[in-house]
C-alpha cells in the first residue's frame, strides 16, 4: 500500500441560501465552515457529528458532488473545482459512495444485478460474458447469493439492499469510498455483518474510507482517525484510541457522554447538555459556548471563535481551555 | 398485591394476500406499579404491534385473538367498550412514540393541544388548564414555557417536540406510560437529555413505564427489568441486571455481543449470521434456531419460556440441560 495523502480539504466552506416563503426571510445556512483535512491512503477516517453539523455535506464535498463555495479539494493532487466534466467524469470512478438509505440509492424497478452491471457497461469495463463474470464475482464478494441477482429491491432485506449498494461501488474498483450512515437503518445483528464485510473489502481491496456517521460506537469500530463536527466546524481531530479515551474538546466530552452503553452498572452521564436554543451566529465567538459545560468557559469564549489547533501530538482540538480537561 | 398490568398469551395476528402475519405470538408479562419494563427487539419482533394491542390500536386487517388478556387492574381492556376504554386512554395510559408528530397535531398550538387531553379527561375550567399546560411544559423541560406554551409543533426542534409529547402524555397523571422507541429519532446528545427527563419524572411521579426499544443502552439505563422478543415471542426475561450481565438465551448473548461499543475497541464483531424469517413464515419449533450456534435436534419442537433463576426464564432447551450453554 502506497502511503500519502489521497484527499486534501484545504479551507473549504459551503453556504447554502434558503428561498424565502411562506413570509420568511431567505437566509444563508453556513453548512460547513472552513474546514481543513486529510485523509492518507488505507486509513479510514471517521466523520462524526449530530443533524446539521454539516457531515453529510462534507462528505459531498470531498466528491465534488457539491461545489464549495470557497477553498479547495483535491483528490490524488487534482483539484476537482479545476477538472472538466470528462476529467471529473473520469476520476469519480475512483471514488464512490454508499448512502444509508439503499432503497432509496437503487432504482425499484431495475432488478439489483441489473444495477450492479450498470456502472460496468457506462465505464465500458467489461463486455459480454466478461460482465457476467464480474457481476456473479461482485455479488460472491459481498456475500450475496447470485440467486437474488433477478430479485428487486423491495423483495430483498435491509441488509441485502445495503450489499448490493456495496457491490455497485465496488464495481468500479474504486480506491476511496464515501459511506455515508452506511449502516444507521440496520438492526444490530445485521449492522454487524456489514461492518464486518466493509472491514474484509478494506483489507482485500486497499480501499480508503470516509465514514460519516452519527454514531460513536460504530465509528469506534472502524475507524483509523476521527473529526468531530458541531455546527460546520470541525472541533476535534485526533486518532480512534486518543480521542475516545481523553477527548479534548467539551462537545465531543458530552457526545461520548451521552451515548447509552448496554450495561444496567453503566454510571449515569456526567454531562447531559442543556436543549438548544438555535444556533449562534456566525463569528461571534464559539458556536458550542451557550450549551459549553466547560468549568472554564468565560467571557473570552463568547467573543473569539477558538480555531483549530494542535493541542497534543496529533490532537487537534477547537477549544480556548482543551489543555484543561 | 394485583400487578398495574397483567397481560396473558396476546396475539395480534394480520391476514392479506400472503397469509397469516402472527406479529404478537402468545405475549404474557406483568407489570407492576411504577416498575419500569423494556421490551428489546430488532425489527419484525413485534414489539410495536405489542404495545398498539395493549390499548386495542392496531387497525383491520390486525386483529387481537380471541383468549388473550389484557388486564389493567384488575379489568381486562381486550373486552371494554370502546367509551370505556378511551376513559383509559390518556388518563390512565399514555404513550409516547418514536416521532413526536404522531402524537402532537401541527395545526393546533402546544398548549391548546395540552388543554383538550386535561379537559377531555378532568373538570377543569380553561384558565386552570391553561395554567398546568404550562406548569407541565416546564417540568418536561421546556425552557421558557410561557411562550412555548402558544407555539406550534413545527417551531420547536425535535426534542423540544419529544418533550412537549411527554408532556401531554402525563398532563393526566396517567399510572402507566407507553414509551415506543422515545429517543431513536433523536440526536444522541439530545437522547440523554430525553433518557434522564423520563428517569426523573419517574422518580417524582411514580409512573410505571413500560418501554420499547431496539436500543440495549437505552432499555440498560432506564428498565428494571427486560424481556427480549425475538419472532413474535418473549424469548427471555430478567431483571436488567441479570439479562446484560448473564444472558441465558442464545438470542440475547447473540445481540450483546454483536453491538459495537464506543468504550471498547473491538476487532471483529460477533455477528449473528443470516435474517430474521418473515412473520408469516415462522420456522418450525424455536424461531431463532436457523440462526442459532447451539442449535441441537431438540430445537425442532418450540420451547416454552423455562425458568432459569428467580424471575430469570428463557425459551431455550438448552437452559434445561444441566452443566449447558452459558453463552
Amino acid at each position: 500500500m502506497s502511503s500519502g495523502l489521497l484527499v486534501v480539504v484545504d479551507r473549504v466552506s459551503k453556504t447554502f441560501r434558503t428561498h424565502p416563503r411562506f413570509g420568511a426571510q431567505a437566509h444563508t445556512l453556513h453548512a460547513v465552515r472552513d474546514v481543513s483535512l486529510g485523509i492518507e491512503r488505507g486509513e479510514t477516517l471517521g466523520l462524526v457529528g449530530e443533524s446539521g453539523s454539516g457531515k453529510t455535506t462534507l462528505g459531498r464535498l470531498v466528491l465534488g458532488l457539491l461545489r464549495p463555495t470557497s477553498g479547495t479539494v483535491r483528490f490524488d493532487g487534482q483539484e476537482l473545482s479545476t477538472l472538466d466534466r470528462r476529467s471529473l467524469r473520469r476520476l469519480r470512478r475512483r471514488m464512490q459512495i454508499v448512502f444509508q438509505d439503499s432503497a432509496g440509492a437503487l432504482n425499484p424497478r431495475i432488478p439489483v444485478g441489473r444495477a450492479v452491471r450498470e456502472p460496468l457497461e457506462v465505464h465500458r469495463l467489461a463486455a459480454g460474458s466478461a460482465i457476467e463474470v464480474r457481476v456473479h464475482g461482485l455479488f460472491a464478494e459481498v456475500g450475496l447469493d447470485a440467486e437474488l441477482l433477478v430479485k428487486y429491491p423491495h423483495e430483498l432485506s435491509g441488509g441485502q439492499r445495503q450489499r448490493v449498494g456495496l457491490a455497485r461501488a465496488l464495481a468500479l474498483e474504486p480506491e476511496f469510498v464515501v459511506l455515508d450512515e452506511p449502516v444507521s437503518a440496520l438492526d444490530v445483528s445485521v449492522q454487524a455483518q456489514v461492518l464486518n464485510l466493509l472491514a474484509d473489502l478494506r483489507e482485500r481491496h486497499d480501499l480508503t474510507y470516509l465514514f460519516v456517521a452519527h454514531d460513536l460506537a460504530v465509528v469506534r469500530h472502524l475507524a483509523t482517525r476521527v473529526a468531530v463536527m458541531y455546527a460546520g466546524r470541525i472541533v476535534e481531530h485526533g486518532t480512534g484510541d486518543t480521542l475516545f479515551a481523553r477527548p479534548r474538546h467539551p462537545y465531543t466530552a458530552s457526545l461520548l457522554a451521552s451515548v447509552s452503553v448496554p450495561d444496567p452498572g453503566a454510571p449515569r452521564p456526567a454531562i447531559v447538555l442543556p436543549p438548544e436554543r438555535g444556533r449562534a451566529a456566525a463569528g461571534s465567538g464559539c458556536p458550542f459556548a451557550p450549551r459549553c459545560p466547560h468549568p472554564a468557559k468565560d467571557a473570552r469564549c463568547a467573543r473569539d471563535e477558538p480555531t483549530l489547533r494542535e493541542v497534543a501530538p496529533r490532537e487537534w482540538a477547537a477549544c480556548h481551555y482543551a489543555e484543561r480537561g | 398485591m394485583i400487578p398495574l398490568l397483567r397481560v396473558r398469551d396476546l396475539r395480534a395476528t394480520f391476514v392479506d394476500d400472503d397469509g397469516t402475519t402472527r406479529a404478537v405470538d402468545g405475549v404474557s408479562f406483568d407489570l407492576d406499579e411504577g416498575e419500569a419494563l423494556g421490551i428489546v427487539g430488532e425489527s419484525g419482533a413485534g414489539k410495536s404491534v405489542l404495545a398498539l394491542s395493549l390499548l386495542r390500536l392496531i387497525d383491520p386487517p390486525g386483529r387481537i385473538a380471541p383468549g388473550s388478556l389484557v388486564e389493567y387492574r384488575g379489568t381486562d381492556l381486550l373486552q371494554l367498550p370502546e367509551p370505556a376504554l378511551r376513559r383509559v386512554r390518556g388518563a390512565e395510559i399514555a404513550m409516547v412514540f418514536q416521532h413526536p408528530g404522531a402524537s402532537l397535531n401541527p395545526v393546533l398550538r402546544i398548549g391548546d393541544q395540552i388543554v383538550e387531553t386535561l379537559r377531555a379527561h378532568r373538570a377543569v375550567t380553561m384558565p386552570d388548564a391553561r395554567r398546568q399546560a404550562v406548569e407541565l411544559l416546564d417540568l418536561v423541560g421546556i425552557p421558557e414555557p410561557d411562550r412555548w406554551v402558544s407555539a406550534y409543533p413545527h417551531e420547536l426542534s425535535g426534542g423540544l417536540q419529544q418533550r412537549a409529547a411527554i408532556a401531554m402524555a402525563l398532563s393526566c397523571e396517567p399510572k402507566l406510560l407507553i414509551a415506543d422507541e422515545p429517543t431513536t429519532a433523536l440526536d444522541v446528545t439530545v437522547q440523554a437529555q430525553i433518557l434522564e427527563l423520563l428517569l426523573e419524572l419517574r422518580q417524582r411521579l411514580g409512573t410505571a413505564l413500560l418501554l420499547i426499544s431496539h436500543d440495549l443502552g437505552v432499555v440498560a439505563r432506564l428498565a428494571e427489568r427486560v424481556a427480549v422478543m425475538y419472532g413474535g415471542q418473549i424469548v427471555e426475561q430478567a431483571t436488567a441486571a441479570e439479562l446484560f450481565a448473564s444472558p441465558r438465551h442464545p438470542y440475547t448473548a447473540a445481540l450483546l455481543a454483536a453491538a459495537p461499543r464506543w468504550d471498547r475497541k473491538s476487532e471483529r464483531l460477533a455477528a449473528i449470521p443470516g435474517a430474521v424469517a418473515p412473520a408469516t413464515r415462522w420456522p418450525a419449533g424455536c424461531r431463532f434456531h436457523p440462526r442459532c450456534p447451539h442449535a441441537w435436534e431438540r430445537c425442532g419442537d418450540s420451547p416454552p419460556l423455562l425458568e432459569v433463576g428467580t424471575g430469570h426464564a428463557a425459551r431455550c432447551w438448552l437452559v434445561a440441560e444441566p452443566g449447558s450453554l452459558t453463552p
